[in-house]
């Protein structure tokens, strides 16, 4: 038990810094980055439509997506994203939205992994 | 006493057949309880894994794979063909890990155990085939969540099935296939 809390709090502390340093969220159709921008950096409201009947809005540090011509509908679910390593995918349009941490390409797995 | 086979295929026949019928019954009312609960993404209450698992420990793997190939096809006329694939992949390697473990390790392992096992590989299987889908390895860091739910599900719908167990095998349901199955192999 005492070694979960640690590896918790170890893990709580590393998500803590990567945030620090900024996120990169990237916006991905049929595996193609379609869109990638730091959120910071984002300051008016931006709408982006990788694929007709879908809308993903960025602004204020967040993106999600905001409309889609799926039927369940799951992807708007996942609301407004701001944390690193968060996802939100609108599968049958084939549309993934990553965030991850400044200088992390994808995920940011292999940073870890060292 | 013996029975004949083709007497104990018309059991097998309609015995699948009202599975079947209460698979989609099941399905469709997780899709409309799916909505009104605040569930995360993805997250689904897995009811109609109850009737594959009875399936499984009751009329074995081949009548549990013809039910999780019905299901699926019967998500493609509701859902969609993505939709269709993602269950398909899902419920084939689920179906195919609670099958080995209802015959290896039942009676050591409980419904509640297989069926958390269940749904993690069912999860697995749905996150491959959304990974294929989106072209991306990515959306596999969506997993962790899936994993959690599927514990907590899975250990809702097996402790659903071990509770009806009881009241099924009182009916003979249970005990009934499998003997005259013995009968008609020997």
């Amino acid at each position: 038990m005492s070694s979960v809390l640690l590896i918790a709090a170890v893990a709580a502390c590393f998500l803590m810094r990567e945030r620090q340093n900024g996120i990169t969220a990237r916006v991905y159709l049929d595996g193609q980055t379609v869109f990638e921008a730091n959120l910071s950096d984002i300051k008016e409201k931006k709408v982006i439509t990788p694929v007709v009947g879908v809308e993903i809005t960025a602004e204020n540090g967040k993106i999600g997506f905001t409309s889609s011509s799926c039927q369940s509908h799951d992807c708007i679910k996942s609301g407004m994203l701001s944390k690193p390593y968060s996802t939100a995918a609108c599968i049958p349009n084939r549309v993934l939205i990553t965030l991850s941490p400044n200088g992390h390409t994808g995920n940011g797995y292999d940073s870890i992994a060292y | 006493m013996k029975i004949s086979k083709s007497r104990f295929s018309i059991r097998v026949t309609a015995a699948t057949g009202i599975l079947g019928a209460l698979m989609l019954a099941f399905s469709y009312m997780e899709s409309v309880v799916t909505a009104l609960l605040p569930l995360p993404p993805g997250v689904k209450p897995g009811i109609a894994n109850i009737i594959v698992m009875f399936a499984c420990a009751s009329m074995g793997f081949g009548c549990a794979l013809l039910l999780t190939l019905i299901k699926s096809a019967f998500t493609v006329i509701i859902s969609g063909i993505t939709a269709g694939f993602i269950s398909l992949s899902g419920g084939l390697l689920s179906v195919a890990v609670t099958a080995l473990l209802i015959k290896r390790v039942y009676g050591r392992l409980s419904f509640t155990g297989i069926s958390v096992l269940g749904a993690v590989c069912h999860n697995a299987g749905q996150t491959v085939a959304a990974c294929i889908i989106l072209g991306s390895p990515y959306y596999a860091a969506y997993f962790p969540v899936l994993v959690i739910s599927a514990v907590i599900t899975g250990a809702v719908t097996g402790t659903v099935l071990n509770c009806i167990m009881p009241s099924l095998k009182k009916l003979g349901l249970f005990n009934k296939l499998k003997s005259e199955k013995r009968n008609t192999e020997e």
